[in-house]
């Protein structure tokens, strides 16, 4: 067996910050509800590897986001990637649904954010950003 | 001596790599020897500088290149806080400096003939920013530079694409990485037909191409520290996306699906934005880049300017090493704060690079080097 290639990262990438999160949201809302990248430069990317992204960084900020809006997103999640599933052609009208779930998401996120800022609450490099 | 400029750099880098001038040939066959001086219609040889092109025979690809001992472009001027090139010969009556600049963008470039099959195609690769910008080198602090149109071709337009062209390049992307460093190796699973052939389409192994050209920057970046090549393929990267991202976000508008609490085109550029950021972290992320810390390649942060009494700070939406790079919409120059701020920044960018969806038409993306004044 080979050795692995020691510049390639196998780890999938999660986002760690709520901006970076807010980031990935505008990707999903572009290309659900299949989230395939058009491109070929993540062939592996669908609809369960990107909410593992999106589950996974709302785990990295679960303090942040506090314990109330971390389950209220986790839910959302869920009801989201059903919606998404359902409608892989994007026929039947879930694919709007699963998108308007997307669109509450950004917005527990931003009031998140409002409310760091409010309170002074610094980001990783020090600053009061909102992250 | 009068060669096209495209030509000399072609056959530069070739010597320099293999120590042999290249053989040109016509789309007949016809051997050309590397020689200047020839008749280009039948490719005999001429003595210096006899020939029917010995006397106007400069070829200029670009219409922003300066060709060696030219007068073409004569001055730089800077009104207003804008900056911009005067081409004398060229537009000899557009004294609005923004007309010169629009006109030095909307110049069409014409793409270099490229040849089916061979390993020339390596040879063409922009390296460099100053490669993937003609005339940057040579333009002044502020001046806005059009990118060649065919640095986002080099995958060539998919119809025109042999599989065995891409297979060639990609052999070659392999054997320069591992010249590298030769612990590299590519990992990929090819679907294979019932008596186990690989199926490879266009679209993949064009896919492969761009990976492999991406994967010999990072790690050209790891190992010499020289960030050059990964500037180049973080903007091929950006551009790339955001012209996707583009499309599928007008529309998603157009079918009323997006329902923006901004105006329509500050949605859609929030949206593009976003998935570029996002895109270009999980790519860097990859290659092993860690592009949230505090090396020179990060997406999205603080870029602290320590220069005044208070500390402030910019975020471009990507920085590799001494080059910023800004995703829009809308066209900034030196006169847009924002801009004039990235410079201003403790990391001292040498240019920034303005990236916007390439079906905004010529002149969509840009550099802007260095203003040479402190300001």
């Amino acid at each position: 067996m080979s050795r692995p290639n020691p510049y390639f990262n196998p780890k999938p990438y999660i986002p760690a910050t709520l901006s970076e999160i807010n980031d990935l949201l505008g990707s999903m809302i572009l290309y659900a509800p299949t989230f395939v990248d058009p491109l070929g430069d993540f062939p592996n990317r669908n609809i369960d590897s990107e909410f593992h992204t999106l589950t996974g960084g709302f785990e990295v900020v679960r303090k942040k986001l506090g314990e109330e809006r971390y389950a209220s997103l986790m839910d959302l999640a869920v009801r989201a990637k059903a919606l998404f599933a359902a409608d892989q052609d994007d026929t039947n009208g879930k694919t709007d649904e699963g998108r308007a779930l997307l669109f509450e998401m950004e917005d527990v996120l931003k009031d998140v954010r409002n409310r760091r800022v409010r309170e002074e609450l610094p980001d990783d490099e020090g600053e009061v950003s909102g992250d | 001596m009068d060669i096209d400029v495209e030509e000399q750099r072609r056959a530069s880098g070739r010597w320099l790599r293999t120590g042999r001038l290249p053989t040109v040939r016509l789309a007949d066959g016809t051997e050309l020897k590397f020689n200047p001086y020839h008749d280009p219609r039948n490719g005999q040889f001429t003595f210096a500088p006899g020939g029917a092109a010995g006397d106007g025979g400069i070829l200029v690809r670009y219409a922003n290149v300066r060709p060696r001992n030219s007068d073409a472009l004569d001055s730089a001027m800077t009104t207003g806080g804008q900056t911009g090139v005067r081409r004398a010969s060229t537009y000899p009556n557009t004294p609005a400096i923004g007309r010169h600049i629009e006109a030095q963008l909307a110049a069409p470039p014409q793409r270099p003939v490229v040849g089916r099959g061979g390993n020339t195609r390596a040879f063409e690769d922009p390296m460099t920013l100053e490669q993937s910008f003609p005339g940057l080198r040579n333009s002044p602090g502020g001046a806005v530079v059009a990118v060649a149109d065919n640095l986002f071709d080099l995958t060539g337009p998919a119809d025109a694409m042999t599989a065995e062209v891409l297979q060639n390049q990609t052999r070659q992307l392999s054997a320069q990485i591992k010249a590298i460093d030769p612990a590299w190796h590519y990992d990929e699973i090819v679907p294979t037909d019932a008596l186990g052939n690989r199926i490879e389409t266009i679209q993949g192994l064009t896919a492969k191409v761009n990976d492999l050209r991406f994967q010999r920057a990072a790690v050209t970046a790891r190992v010499s520290g020289d960030y050059g090549s990964l500037q180049v393929e973080t903007l091929r990267f950006v551009q790339r996306n955001a012209d996707t991202a583009y499309d599928q976000g007008v529309a998603l508008l157009k079918a009323g699906r997006l329902a923006p609490k901004l105006s329509d085109q500050e949605a859609l550029g929030n949206y593009v934005d976003r998935q570029v950021r996002r895109s270009l972290r999980e790519r860097y992320h990859q290659s092993g880049i860690d592009s949230a810390g505090a090396g020179p390649v990060r997406v999205n942060r603080r870029e602290n300017n320590s220069s005044g009494g208070d500390l402030t700070y910019r975020r471009p939406d990507a920085r590799v090493d001494d080059v910023a790079f800004d995703v829009t919409l809308t066209r900034k120059t030196l006169s847009t704060p924002q801009v004039r701020g990235f410079f201003d920044a403790d990391f001292r960018p040498i240019r920034v690079v303005i990236i916007r969806p390439r079906q905004l038409g010529a002149g969509h993306t840009y550099a802007i080097p260095r203003p040479e004044t402190k300001r």
